[in-house]
């Protein structure tokens, strides 16, 4: 037989050596496991361990995983903080709480990404000898929600309206960046600023772990009706996507914002005029705006196909199995299919079918306001990507 | 190059302890490595699998004969076409009744008209032109390609008893699927091995399994058990 290297220490059997030398496969078949059995392998020899703490490894992982995301439904103003998490179907078959999270005023999240949870919620303050919440601020965490770890982010230049934030990932796998728009205080009293001049935009990179102001921007991403804490965005195709409210109704969207990774900012159109009740959305790599026209009882999808154009393509418009007298709460997308959390309900829309199925989520229906995200569990670490060179057994530790 | 599907060229292959295997190209093709020696055209003799033993290399073989089977079979997009082709062709020449009968006519116009000609122009009418035979043919052909369903099980239920095997099997299956390139059984074979490691109850139970010891010191072992304590 050929050599068996500079002798394996963990190895008693030749055949399972044999196996483990090949580049590869052993990564490969580790892959394929839950991230709990991953946490648990890291036990079984040194080996294992140096192997699943890889940043190879965990992108890997992360690879294999995205091909079975699930949904997690949050509700919101749950003081629980608990996540349900919905898979192989249309059913609740786990609940988990966020790590860390204990005593916090209620948490949303914000985003799903890689395996990472986005979360926000406000601080609290005493008032009057009251304990309250500071309603000028958020505290924003990145958690993982099944190695139990999270990360609270530095806090943000000071601000006098509630921030709004953003995040994109990437350019590599577990690189991100959150973009909070603020509203800077007035910094000199004889001349009266406008709080439109003073609206401003900083960036937290996980590569710096730090704050840096990028400085006034035209437009602020429009506060979402039915989740105070978030606004609607997304980030698909290497730039987040916000809605920006119209000059009109400042319920409504007008237009969108978008910004890359390098920081640069524009606008889009929206294809036609829409209700409070529009939605952006991650569908199979492309921008979507799902709109519901109330009145009309039905539900427009549109694809923009050009990211540098505004070049929209309306994929469906359908109606809606909800009456009028029911809204839309939030939407996601997750594949080829779109989840509705509407008043009373849940739908899930497929679009190759064109097809709308209810669900029945009993646990979660006399929760308010539910929030619900495309989830896949992944090793990811919450502070970022790790410095190859301090690839070592022991995970760097947030709080 | 001689790169066409269905030459029915046979190919040698050699195993580690010296047996040779004579195989169908479209099978041994299955194997990326083997697709390449042959695309480079260096497919002449015995192709040596110098880390494949025998034993391994039939079950391969038997793998890779199954999944060419299958894809013949079930190839509903290409049956389909076929079909339709063939239902074409049938009503070209059965259908055309107008130019056959103007054929026939033709025909009986130029010979002779003898007995014989007219029995065998009226044979020859009866045999092209019966739609109905033909169409139920047409018929009981889909219904027996297109279940396509129950057939995917199938595959998988085989799939499954074929890597239902013993663990040193299993890792010589593993190897030899990975060296010769084989990303079907490759798949199959990381799953079985992955839902084997599922199945341990315990760190202890995944060392046995695999026949690992552990090389943590004490004080290592209790860092790590205490990092993921919440497990269980």
């Amino acid at each position: 037989m050929g050599e068996t290297g500079d002798g394996c220490a963990h190895c008693i059997t030749d055949k399972w050596y044999e196996v483990e030398y090949v580049e590869n496969v052993l990564a490969n078949i580790l892959s394929r496991l839950p991230v709990k059995s991953l946490l648990a392998c890291k036990s079984v020899c040194k080996h294992w361990c140096q192997l699943i703490s890889s940043q190879a490894f965990i992108d890997l992982q992360l690879l294999w995983s995205k091909n079975h995301s699930i949904y997690i439904v949050y509700p919101y103003m749950d003081m629980r903080m608990t996540l349900y998490l919905m898979k192989d179907g249309d059913e609740i078959t786990k609940r988990i709480t966020f790590p860390y999270c204990g005593n916090l005023s209620p948490l949303t999240i914000i985003c799903s990404f890689d395996g990472l949870l986005c979360c926000i919620n406000y601080t609290w303050k005493v008032d009057s000898g009251m304990i309250v919440e500071d309603v000028t601020d958020l505290e924003i965490r990145i958690c993982n929600p099944v190695t139990r770890k999270a990360l609270l982010l530095p806090k943000g230049s000071t601000s006098e309206e509630k921030p709004s934030i953003g995040v994109a990932f990437g350019p590599q796998i577990n690189e991100y960046k959150i973009f909070r728009f603020f509203c800077a205080k007035r910094i000199s009293l004889a001349k009266r600023q406008s709080r439109a001049n003073r609206r401003q935009c900083e960036v937290y990179s996980s590569s710096t772990g730090s704050w840096s102001v990028i400085g006034r921007v035209p437009y602020c991403p429009m506060q979402s009706s039915h989740s105070p804490l978030g606004s609607n965005h997304v980030f698909v195709n290497g730039k987040i996507y916000w809605l920006i409210a119209s000059d009109e109704d400042h319920m409504t969207a007008g237009s969108i914002l978008t910004v890359d990774i390098e920081e640069n900012f524009g606008t889009i159109d929206l294809p036609k005029e829409v209700t409070e009740h529009s939605y952006l959305v991650d569908l199979e790599g492309c921008l979507s705006l799902v709109a519901v026209y109330d009145e009309d009882e039905i539900v427009n999808i549109w694809i923009l196909e050009d990211k540098d154009k505004p070049k929209w393509e309306l994929k469906c418009s359908d109606p809606v199995p909800f009456s009028n007298e029911e809204c839309v709460e939030f939407v996601v997308a997750r594949e080829n299919e779109i989840f509705f959390i509407t008043s009373n309900h849940y739908y899930i829309y497929d679009l190759d079918q064109r097809f709308w199925r209810e669900l029945d989520l009993s646990d979660t229906s006399e929760k308010k306001f539910p929030v619900a995200v495309a989830y896949t569990e992944s090793l990811l670490s919450c502070d970022g990507r790790m410095d190859p060179q301090t690839e070592d057994i022991s995970n760097r530790t947030s709080i | 190059m001689s790169s066409s599907n269905n030459s029915g060229k046979v190919l040698k292959l050699k195993s580690k302890d010296n047996q040779i295997f004579e195989v169908e190209e479209s099978v041994a093709i299955q194997s990326e490595l083997i697709k390449n020696v042959v695309e480079a055209g260096c497919d002449i003799g015995v192709i040596p699998l110098l880390t494949v033993h025998s034993k391994t290399l039939r079950n391969v073989i038997e793998w890779c004969q199954k999944h060419v089977d299958y894809v013949e079979e079930n190839d509903s997009g290409s049956n389909e076409e076929e079909i339709k082709n063939w239902e074409s062709e049938i009503c070209e020449e059965g259908n055309n009744n107008g130019s056959d009968d103007e054929e026939t006519k033709n025909w009986e116009s130029e010979e002779n008209n003898n007995g014989s000609d007219e029995e065998e122009a009226k044979n020859w009418e009866s045999e092209g032109n019966n739609d109905g035979s033909n169409k139920e043919e047409v018929e009981n052909w889909e219904w027996e390609e297109n279940n396509d369903g129950s057939d995917e099980e199938e595959l998988e239920n085989w799939e499954s008893k074929f890597v239902d095997v013993d663990k040193d099997s299993l890792y010589a299956l593993l190897l030899a699927a990975d060296y010769l390139s084989i990303d079907s059984l490759l798949e199959r074979v990381i799953k079985q091995v992955a839902d084997v490691i599922k199945q341990c109850r315990s760190v202890e139970e995944v060392r046995q399994t695999f026949g690992i010891k552990s090389d943590f010191t004490p004080e290592e072992e209790e860092e790590i058990r205490e990092e993921i304590s919440w497990i269980d």
